[in-house]
């Protein structure tokens, strides 16, 4: 009975602390939801076709049409060869849903494709690919164009280079076999009677061991033309600016149990009876954690250049107001939940709530190109989002503090707002 | 001696709550003034209005001439606080929080840390000057709360319940500190209570405050002499209103309030009056179950005017 007695006690104290509560029921369940809308776009099923790839067909030939309908039945494939208007999408479009982060590779196919590939010469088509996106969500793309390349091009190239082709693939076969094929034979299969008689009109083609090399259409991967930087990013870079803003924000908790501490404890009340003005200890008690952001920012890029040898880019300046901005912008809402919350149990569960939920929706979790397009709009309304472009503008495309300043705009707008809020709200007493 | 203090038709509402309803105070320069009065009563609120803490929805206060509402800044100089609760920082040292409330005040260097001595020996905490507050008893943080009121060296300071929830000792050491911040540095202190000892103990002149207005102002000794008497707290084992109103015919008696089966009997001298009463409760048929005689004192006081007791609150 005493046990019994024991377990009902501890079973009302449980269910009388909400923010215990929240952080049992509430947090999981949200986070449930947010991290099945954000990975959604990963884990589509085939009819849904995750992969959306922008492809401007500057070519009016057949070749290149074949060449985008091959692309388009691929089952994880959606093209868009249209603009909003409906027209077909130009070079400049297509670049431009890269640059803008809306696609995360686009198609360029040339606009003599079908001439070049008639006339058995090689031509490139160009592969524009988002530098902060890592290898593994381009990889299918690329292997899926390859096989369209093939499908499309192929029939065309063999009718032109049969002998020559049927010359290699006989090479590959008598090295394979280990014996060789009479000279005479030889001659019949790469004459173009035996192509016209058995290969032309036929599905054979397509056994051909064809080497992608021997393509007459070969893929080139190109960033977009306003990245300053060669190569590619590491995985390292894209986690490291990702993982920094979300430790960041943690902050707010603290800012949050600090702030009511000093109400519930009286300290306020003592510095109030004090020759100190209201703003002046708002202030003195917000700017330390700008320090700390700072520090934590600081650790997580060094650790990650000294350890995985990540490349923060050219501009320093750049990355230093992206990260005042951002710890501004922490700052606010951790001054905003101070005057939402009376508790410290429900200041840290709703604190981890956003924090979790924020950071998911802006892609510091997991990259925002995988989301689906309704949740990466839902993720702007967070400042962690801006933040996260922004790193990654310095730090993987390689651009300046110029190309970031609309981004440290956004942020302190941001910064204004949850403080303008929090000022309307907060009372020392 | 002229005023250091004076407060005119202080008003503060809280919602529909008049937590503070026209108090007027007047505090004179080096004497420790008692403001009286059960939880509730708004004497932390007043004191808020006085250090600036809250505004008045109505009402003046000036300090040492000057007027809180065109010179707060200069007031805030001259004045300490000691807020009811532990206003100090509890992972700091106690070193640490003196540093940083001296430095709030402007002091730094040579004078801040002689001044942190200073304070630190008036509160008898020199020795534990390094120890993190978190590691203090519930009377060591006490005296160092006080502490932390004394660095800037205050004209007049605003002492709210120091000395609430500690034990007999530290209690002791806390008001004899008080004293001698008065005595030795000529401060003046505004010290509110509820308990009636505290206040008899160490102040001169007090005022009685209950549902935010002030009842009387006047020396202790006035007070007692005038609204004391004694008083006879009886527990009885049924409703006490029969009884109340029985007792109320007797001469000597100034008044019978009953509140369940509680009677309250305010009598000039109580000891003596004492046999007659429970004469009268036996031929009542009415059993006594407890029953305790006060002595005229500032709880009495505050019996006879509010037909409460202080400790009842």
């Amino acid at each position: 009975m005493r046990a019994w007695a024991i377990v009902v006690k501890e079973l009302k104290e449980i269910f009388r602390d909400v923010g215990g509560l929240i952080m049992l029921f509430v947090v999981p369940i949200v986070l449930l939801f947010v991290f099945n809308f954000t990975m959604s776009g990963a884990f589509q099923g085939p009819g849904e076709r995750p992969f959306r790839v922008p492809v401007a067909n500057l070519d009016r030939g057949d070749i290149g049409a074949t060449l985008v309908e091959q692309l388009d039945s691929s089952e994880w494939i959606a093209v868009e060869s249209e603009n909003a208007e409906g027209e077909p999408l130009s070079e400049e479009e297509a670049v431009a849903t890269v640059e803008g982060g809306r696609r995360n590779q686009a198609v360029v196919i040339p606009p003599d494709f079908s001439e070049k590939i008639a006339a058995g010469e090689r031509v490139d088509i160009t592969v524009v690919i988002d530098g902060a996106v890592p290898s593994q969500y381009t990889g299918p793309v690329i292997g899926a164009l390859q096989g369209a390349i093939f499908g499309a091009t192929f029939g065309e190239q063999m009718r032109g280079q049969f002998p020559e082709m049927m010359d290699r693939q006989i090479d590959r076969f008598e090295e394979d076999q280990g014996f060789t094929i009479p000279p005479s034979v030889r001659e019949s299969l790469i004459s173009s009677d035996f192509y016209q008689r058995y290969i032309a009109d036929s599905d054979l083609s397509m056994e051909f061991n064809a080497d992608p090399d021997d393509l007459l259409a070969q893929i080139v991967r190109v960033q977009p033309p306003s990245v300053e930087r060669e190569q590619f990013p590491t995985v390292y870079q894209q986690t490291a600016s990702g993982y920094a803003i979300m430790f960041v924000f943690f902050i707010i908790m603290h800012i949050g149990s600090s702030f009511l501490l000093e109400q519930q404890g009286g300290t306020f009340r003592r510095l109030l009876a004090a020759p100190v003005g209201r703003y002046t200890i708002l202030v003195g008690k917000l700017f330390p954690n700008v320090i700390v952001n700072f520090l934590q920012v600081a650790i997580m890029f060094g650790a990650s250049m000294l350890f995985f040898g990540i490349d923060l880019g050219n501009s320093p300046l750049g990355i230093f107001l992206i990260t005042l901005c951002l710890s501004l912008s922490a700052c606010g809402l951790g001054l905003l939940i101070a005057t939402l919350f009376r508790t410290h149990t429900q200041l840290s569960g709703m604190g981890v709530l956003i924090v979790l939920t924020t950071s998911a929706l802006s892609g510091a979790m997991v990259p925002r190109f995988i989301m689906g397009e309704f949740v990466q709009q839902v993720g702007l309304v967070c400042p962690q989002t801006w933040a996260l472009i922004a790193y990654q503008e310095i730090m993987v495309r390689g651009r300046g503090l110029i190309d970031v300043l609309p981004h440290c705009g956004m942020l302190l707008g941001f910064a204004a707002i949850f403080l303008v809020v929090a000022l309307l709200r907060f009372r020392f007493e | 001696m002229g005023a250091i203090l004076t407060a005119t038709g202080l008003v503060k509402h809280f919602g529909d709550v008049r937590a503070v309803d026209g108090v007027h105070l007047h505090v004179r320069r080096g004497e420790i003034f008692g403001l009286l009065g059960p939880n509730g009563a708004g004497k932390t609120t007043t004191i808020r209005i006085l250090c600036q803490v809250l505004r008045p929805d109505a009402g003046s206060v000036t300090v040492d001439g000057l007027d809180l509402r065109k010179d707060g800044t200069a007031i805030k100089r001259l004045i300490g606080l000691v807020p009811q609760e532990i206003a100090v920082y509890k992972t700091l040292t106690a070193s640490d929080n003196l540093v940083f409330f001296g430095r709030i005040y402007g002091l730094g260097g040579a004078e801040l840390r002689k001044r942190i001595d200073e304070a630190l020996d008036i509160v008898g905490l020199k020795s534990h000057a390094g120890r993190t507050v978190k590691t203090f008893s519930s009377g060591m943080t006490r005296r160092l709360n006080i502490a932390a009121g004394l660095l800037h060296r205050p004209k007049l300071l605003f002492l709210d319940e120091p000395a609430v929830g500690v034990d007999p000792q530290s209690r002791n050491h806390i008001l004899e500190s008080i004293q001698r911040l008065n005595r030795e540095f000529g401060i003046t202190v505004l010290y509110t209570s509820h308990y009636m000892e505290e206040v008899e103990q160490i102040c001169k002149r007090a005022a009685i405050i209950d549902h935010g207005r002030i009842l009387v102002d006047d020396t202790i000794e006035h007070l007692i002499s005038r609204h004391g008497g004694g008083a006879l707290l009886i527990v009885l084992d049924a409703d006490a209103e029969a009884a109340a109103a029985a007792l109320a015919e007797l001469e000597e008696l100034e008044k019978a309030t009953a509140d369940g089966n509680r009677l309250t009997l305010l009598v000039e001298n109580p000891q003596r009056f004492l046999p007659k009463i429970l004469d009268r409760l036996t031929g009542l048929g009415a059993k006594v179950e407890d029953l305790e005689v006060r002595r005229s004192n500032l709880e009495t006081v505050f019996l006879n005017l509010t037909g409460r007791s202080l400790r009842d609150e």
